[in-house]
């Protein structure tokens, strides 16, 4: 729902609001809340946007760590990610895992120069608050004891008040030729997913086939070739178009969100490769896979996705303040745009955001 | 100013920059990508005519201190050869940001408004100014009267298109 961060990666006092203030009539996002809760307005879907180095995908890492941090109880995720050890690092996070609480985790990593932190050096505490069956977000998390970070000693003790959480991460280069998410039991329905999404992306291919007794192996038929996912990965890329390759993360994103695998998904820059015709249609198949509870973090640089007919809360904006030390921060397109008489395409390119990249460097490199 | 127009600002410095930035962003003036070239001293070329978009309404802002325009009649007549450029509007500063902004206030310091320690470091702290609105209204920031004089007689051929780029003023 909502998080802080500071001295973390390239954010500091960075702050990210996942609620939205009414709701919206006629949204092409039925259902935009919690389940059963409908006045706890949360944004199903998140569009980030923003130039390049502003905090896209180090958002996602942030978010994986704190996850991991709190799935595995270990410091090592999220220690990694503090941009300057001679200063404290911190985040909050407000979170719903079941839809009955509202969590709130605290942690601050002390200073520490030398770099060799310790367990005693994570402070941590993590409150709840019962969500109301009339209660907005708002609401609820006023109702979220304070209490001293460092009162407790014990930071593994108060991650253990986090019921089971569950997420998926998609980014670019890194999962091309890895399926993650097979399990035997939906194997059939990934297979049909795989298919049918490298199908829309390259016509030739003919078919996917589940290599029998072969874990997260299957052959990809194309023409009168074959290709091969090995144990996950993908052989001989060579043979697939960059954005037909690409098309496997995709279709683990929405292979995942078909069996509502996880509540939070964040999938970054998948696109880059594929046309954008193709990339509008495949969000909007995604926004449509999203199940009660989950919520899905997308990020573009394609602006065409800004004519597509999402709520205006549903698009945020990376930025770096040029004239504030670079400080990344966020910004809504919903606290600009009030009314329907501007396009927010056009609010975009006219850089009403001030999120739009300085080019004119590149100028620079006809004077060297 | 309608929903689907594009606008580009080519502003003369850091500081028109910065002040664009804030009354765009404040629903003052109409929001358009802003670039950094003092279309009075240097000339508009290919290399930026390539990159902007179709039917693009060119606001150049310049200061009127420099007694020579040859080089901004130039770039006029560039920008309005370009068959990206759908019009060009001139928003002349008498003579400089600093006037405009002595103008627009109720201030004839403007050290007030950033809280400068010297004029030399007003330009510093007002690129820098995180709270730029703010402190612009406690001074009594008019924006009618921003970008509203006749030029000096060496810019009198240029129009004052000021007032064409602010939203709800006539």
């Amino acid at each position: 729902m909502r998080l802080k961060l500071k001295n973390f990666l390239l954010f500091n006092d960075f702050e990210i609001n996942m609620s939205y203030p009414k709701k919206i009539v006629g949204s092409t996002i039925p259902k935009e809340h919690l389940e059963g809760h409908p006045n706890f307005r949360y944004k199903k879907l998140i569009i980030l946007m923003g130039a390049n180095a502003t905090g896209k995908t180090a958002l996602g890492r942030m978010l994986m760590g704190i996850f991991n941090f709190i799935y595995k109880k270990e410091y090592g995720s999220i220690i990694g990610l503090i941009e300057n050890n001679l200063i404290p690092a911190y985040f909050e996070l407000d979170f719903v895992t079941d839809g009955s609480f509202l969590y709130r985790i605290c942690t601050e990593v002390s200073a520490k120069p030398d770099g060799n932190y310790e367990s005693s050096d994570v402070h941590v505490t993590v409150e709840s608050s019962k969500i109301l069956a009339n209660d907005n977000y708002e609401r609820c998390a006023t109702r979220i004891p304070h209490t001293n970070l460092f009162a407790n000693k014990n930071y593994i003790s108060e991650l253990e008040k986090i019921p089971p959480i569950s997420w998926m991460f998609e980014y670019p280069f890194a999962s091309e030729g890895k399926q993650r998410i097979i399990k035997p039991v939906e194997e059939e329905l990934y297979r049909r997913y795989l298919k049918v999404v490298l199908n829309a992306l390259d016509s030739r291919i003919q078919d996917v086939i589940k290599i029998p007794d072969a874990e997260g192996s299957y052959v990809i038929t194309k023409n009168n070739s074959a290709v091969i996912i090995e144990k996950g990965e993908l052989k001989s890329p060579e043979k697939l178009s960059s954005g037909t390759q690409e098309g496997i993360g995709v279709a683990n994103m929405m292979a995942a969100m078909k069996m509502h695998a996880s509540h939070f998904y964040y999938c970054d820059e998948k696109f880059s490769h594929i046309h954008s015709e193709l990339e509008k249609t495949f969000l909007s198949v995604l926004v449509e896979l999203l199940g009660p509870n989950e919520q899905l973090f997308f990020t573009t640089h394609n602006s065409d996705i800004l004519d597509m007919d999402f709520p205006t809360h549903s698009y945020a904006f990376m930025r770096k303040d040029v004239f504030d030390n670079e400080q990344v921060s966020c910004v809504y397109a919903s606290d600009y745009i009030k009314k329907n008489d501007v396009s927010l395409k056009t609010a975009v390119e006219n850089d009403l955001f001030l999120t739009t990249p300085d080019s004119t460097k590149i100028f620079d490199i006809l004077n060297e | 100013m309608g929903k689907y127009n594009n606008f580009c600002y080519l502003v003369e410095g850091q500081c028109e920059r910065k002040i664009i930035d804030t009354l765009k962003s404040n629903n003052l003036i109409c929001a358009g990508k802003i670039i950094v070239l003092n279309v009075v001293q240097e000339l508009v070329t290919d290399l930026f005519l390539r990159t902007i978009k179709p039917n693009t309404t060119i606001i150049l802002v310049f200061d009127t201190d420099k007694p020579d325009v040859g080089i901004l009649s130039k770039n006029l007549s560039t920008l309005n050869k370009s068959k990206q450029v759908k019009d060009v509007l001139c928003v002349l500063q008498v003579r400089n940001l600093e006037d405009e902004l002595s103008r627009s206030t109720d201030v004839s310091d403007l050290k007030r408004i950033t809280g400068s320690k010297s004029n030399k470091d007003f330009k510093t702290d007002l690129i820098r100014e995180k709270n730029l609105y703010e402190k612009l209204n406690k001074n009594r920031f008019n924006i009618k009267t921003m970008w509203s004089q006749n030029p000096p007689e060496e810019y009198i051929q240029f129009k004052n298109d000021g007032y064409k780029i602010k939203k709800n003023t006539k």
